[in-house]
């Protein structure tokens, strides 16, 4: 914990600050806090040289391939928006503030606004489109409906796929534990109902539901 | 079913057998007075297909507010209709401002109360309307017959009829325009905690919010804006710009240089690579500091006298008595709704088309017409879901925004503002001082009251364009300073800064301020004198009874509940409206603080009590309450935008940082009184009580005092 501007943030906090000012530090940063969710560098990341020096990167997002040979530099985010349809996931600030596009990447839960698409060759994406199986709801979407979580909902997307990931490192998530590692921004506030559909989402998830 | 130009429903039934039911409030509104220009332009509210099920469709903006929900409860409640049916919620496409009152705007918690008169009269209606075809086909007197879950039901035989056979019949009717209401007692919908509308959607990545929208011809727009207030631009070159790939047209719009892209990332890209020379303006000398300075001026040099009874200065100016005076500020306040501003227009040669996440749809739609110079009905603009709205979400001005870059590059264009253009370009919660000098005299009572505050021009930006540059227009700077209490000697004025800032509501209005330092004076005043500070409020208050109401309830609450050890506990009050009007609302709130580890000051629990007449939804107006604690904890904590040389320095949420899940109240505990009086939506209102509550809380265990806001040692 650290006082920035007289406000104390959280280790994830503190992690964005740096992020955003050594953006090349990027996975290094996340590695080893508490709730930073490593990017292990894509095994055998093929980037090919295509004429003109433009990369072809291919991926998939919810089990659908995806090539793309645009500026390396474009967030995932936009490419998931813009490029793949899929507007659940959300753009709330860009620097990995928020959490609003929160999506799993190789079964990591990261803040795909600042991940750039050079590192997303052969990687694997989930968005929140892909949390329902079939008509199943995921139990978190499922507590989530239960204690009547969203508000406005813009950041539920972002919420939920972060409480997935979060409830597989803590499966028994204290208050604390909830106060320290699930850092994404509800600027309606709707904290109270998430908090309790977090706690029912752990019981959920212990009684082995999808 | 409505033959006569003043029924207040009106029916089809189409090709498919969907019956469409529209409030007909023009043809109303027409008859009642002739000099408004309204057209008897009908409404429609709720659809019901031929299997009975149904279709809400929602007059005001959903931007988690949860007003949808309550209305469709209403309206459901009153008609005896299944809520299991209810299986979709739409948005309003109506384009025609005399459709319905206030314009469809979604502002000042409004929603409730205008909907407790209409969509409970047409549920009513329409409840009576089914009986009577229900009657007519058994010939049989209405009168004996009941409804229930969208049946009408013999009770002499058992026979029924379900809603949706009955949809032919209904169009021959005649409905009653004053119809018989369910009591209280009969209620099924109403005061029940049913879940939102839109929960389903919300969590399955479904809903679609404006900066959602996408079709394949759409490009997107950003507009590199004037960091300096009131500057402009006085040349730019894009050549760099034009050569990122991605970026179709550069060219100027009223508020700076747009750019208009294949995407958002080529945009900014783009947007980058300009290269603007700017005519900065006379602002661009200015900083928060000098502002507040004129804003001290203002405070002895006041434009207004709201109010003068009795006489202050006399009073205050006798030695007899406490006397006490504070001086409180109040910073810039960003609203930085989750969704930032946005805005899809495609404007051709004969036609408009918008998708917006307003709150204002009417306005928006009128302001348009103005700005491209076309009639209304070449525009068409729907409204989408809105990730938060605040008051932001009230003005026109990224709509026209997107408008105007569409209109000049000839694409549909989809606007989106970054989240550093949404906070350095907002339409703040305006900067305000304020010097209020209260007494209380030998006999405990508050004898004499000056206050004095200052704020920027509202007017010019008010979110109601008939409002602008108009006294009106005022008021949502200064709202909220005439306090509820007796005070025989009383003098308020008010004084303003004309400056191009853009100011506008936020979460309320100028009560925000205003409420915050009346309360804590109180607190003060009341210590002082040695005067328990409830007893003060509940005498002060004794005439009216709603709000001594909950000033008693809270002080029963205060006596159950002792202050622990460590901690500081404050209290405030807050309302709006008078006694005999709708709009009416009092609330008391109580707050714990204590002090962390590392010297930071936590607020432990808070209180609320509050009565906002008759409840719709209590769980949804209590999640109203929780958010407004996490949103009035952000701004105390951490809600100052600051300007130097006529910028905003705050960008992001690094700098401008908005409460945390761990950053709330640790309890909370809620008291609605649901007395039965008219309802009253919460969404904003909770904001005037909140902070006040803490202030004083923080003053009394700290001894220190609280002048405003921000207080940077919350956690
Ligand atoms: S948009 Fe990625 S963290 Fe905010
Ligand atoms: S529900 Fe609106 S920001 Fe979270």
């Amino acid at each position: 914990m650290f006082q920035y501007n007289g406000y104390w943030a959280t280790a994830l906090f503190e992690t964005h600050l740096i992020l955003t000012v050594i953006t090349s530090a990027f996975w290094e940063a996340l590695l080893g806090t508490a709730h930073g969710h490593p990017l292990k560098k894509p095994e055998g990341a093929h980037y090919q040289n295509q004429k003109g020096g433009v990369r072809m990167i291919n991926l998939s997002i919810n089990g659908k391939s995806y090539s793309y040979n645009g500026d390396e530099d474009m967030p995932l985010l936009w490419f998931i928006r813009e490029n793949a349809k899929l507007t659940g996931t959300k753009y709330g600030c860009g620097i990995a503030q928020c959490g609003a596009c929160t999506v799993h990447l190789n079964g990591e839960a990261v803040r795909s606004c600042v991940v750039p698409m050079v590192d997303v060759a052969d990687a694997n994406v989930e968005t929140i489109e892909n949390l329902i199986k079939g008509e199943t709801l995921h139990f978190v979407q499922r507590a989530w409906i239960e204690q009547d979580v969203p508000q406005c909902g813009y950041c539920q997307s972002g919420q939920i796929m972060a409480v997935v990931k979060f409830l597989e490192q803590f499966p028994n998530p204290t208050d604390k534990d909830i106060d320290n590692h699930h850092t994404n921004i509800c600027r309606c506030g709707s904290y109270i109902e998430m908090r309790k559909a977090i706690h029912l989402a752990a019981t959920f998830q212990k009684e082995g539901g999808q | 079913m409505m033959q006569s130009r003043r029924s207040f429903l009106k029916s089809t039934v189409t090709a498919s057998g969907t019956l469409l039911v529209y409030f007909n409030l023009g043809a109303l509104a027409q008859e009642q007075d002739v000099t408004t220009e309204v057209k008897a332009n009908p409404m429609p509210f709720i659809e019901m297909d031929n299997n009975g099920n149904i279709t809400f469709i929602s007059s005001r903006t959903d931007m988690g507010q949860g007003s949808p929900t309550s209305l469709a409860q209403i309206l459901l409640d009153e008609m005896d209709a299944d809520w299991d049916k209810l299986v979709h919620v739409r948005e309003t496409e109506e384009t025609e401002r005399s459709a319905y009152e206030e314009g469809l705007s979604t502002i000042g918690a409004i929603s409730t109360i205008i909907g407790w008169f209409n969509h409970r009269k047409a549920g009513a209606c329409l409840r009576g309307g089914f009986k009577l075809a229900a009657a007519s086909i058994w010939q049989v007197d209405e009168k004996g017959l009941i409804t229930e879950k969208s049946k009408v039901i013999n009770p002499t035989n058992g026979e029924y009829l379900e809603y949706h056979q009955l949809y032919q019949k209904l169009s021959d009717l005649y409905l009653a325009d004053v119809p018989e209401f369910k009591t209280r007692e009969q209620a099924t919908l109403v005061g029940k905690p049913l879940r939102q509308l839109r929960t389903r959607e919300r969590v399955t990545g479904n809903a679609t919010y404006g900066i959602d929208v996408s079709f394949p011809e759409l490009k997107i727009g950003m507009i590199e804006r004037c960091p300096t207030f009131g500057g402009s631009v006085k040349s730019f070159d894009g050549s760099k710009a034009r050569e990122i790939p991605g970026v179709i047209d550069i060219f100027q719009v009223s508020n700076g240089v747009a750019i208009v892209a294949e995407g958002f990332w080529a945009a900014k890209k783009g947007r980058e690579a300009l290269e603007i020379e700017w005519d900065h303006g006379p602002l661009s000398i200015v900083s928060s500091e000098e502002i507040e300075k004129q804003l001290e001026d203002k405070l002895v040099n006041p434009d207004q006298i709201e109010k003068n009874e009795g006489d202050a200065a006399n009073e205050l100016a006798k030695s007899s008595g406490v006397k006490l005076s504070g001086d409180f500020n109040f910073p810039f306040v960003a609203h930085a709704t989750m969704e930032p501003m946005n805005a899809t227009a495609w404007v051709t040669r004969d036609r408009c088309e918008i998708w917006a996440p307003t709150q204002c749809k009417l306005d928006a739609h009128d302001q348009v017409a103005k700005f491209l110079g076309r009639n209304r009905n070449e525009i068409v603009l729907h409204r989408t879901l809105c990730g938060g709205g605040f008051g932001r979400r009230a003005q026109e001005d990224f709509v026209i925004e997107a408008v105007e870059a569409s209109h000049k590059s000839g694409y549909p264009v989809k606007l989106i503002w970054t989240r550093e253009d949404d906070m350095r370009h907002d339409y703040y919660r305006s900067i305000s001082k304020l010097q209020i000098t209260g007494k209380i005299n030998d006999e405990g009572e508050l004898s004499a009251w000056d206050s004095k505050l200052s704020f920027i021009d509202t007017s010019p930006y008010h979110f109601s364009p008939q409002d602008r540059n108009t006294k009106d227009g005022l008021f949502v700077g200064h709202a909220g300073i005439v306090p509820a209490y007796k005070i025989p000697n009383i003098n308020l004025s008010y004084g303003y800064l004309d400056l191009p800032i853009t100011v506008g509501i936020l979460r309320g209005i100028s009560h925000g301020y205003t409420n915050f330092a009346i309360e804590v004076m109180i607190d003060r005043l009341a210590k002082k004198a040695n005067i328990d500070t409830l007893e003060l409020r509940a005498n002060l208050l004794n005439e009216n009874e709603r709000a001594s109401t909950v000033i008693d309830t809270l002080k029963k609450v205060d006596q159950e509940n002792p202050v622990l050890n460590g901690m500081g506990r404050g209290y405030a009050f807050a309302y709006e409206g008078e006694p005999g009007s709708v709009y009416q609302y009092y609330s008391a709130h109580m707050a714990d603080v204590r002090h962390l580890d590392d010297g930071s000051l936590k607020v432990h629990k808070i209180w609320i009590v509050a009565d906002h007449g008759r409840v719709i939804n209590p769980a949804s107006f209590k999640r109203q309450i929780h958010s407004s604690i996490y949103f009035a904890l952000s701004m105390m904590r951490s809600g100052e935008i600051t300007m130097t040389n006529g910028q905003m320095e705050q960008s992001n949420f690094d700098n401008y940082p908005v409460s945390f899940i761990g950053e709330g109240a640790e309890h909370v505990e809620i008291k609605l009184l649901d007395n039965g009086a008219h309802p009253m939506g919460c969404g904003e209102k909770m904001q005037a009580g909140i902070q006040p509550a803490i202030a004083n809380a923080i003053e009394n265990l700290t001894g220190e005092e609280v002048n405003g806001i921000p207080v940077k040692r919350l956690a």
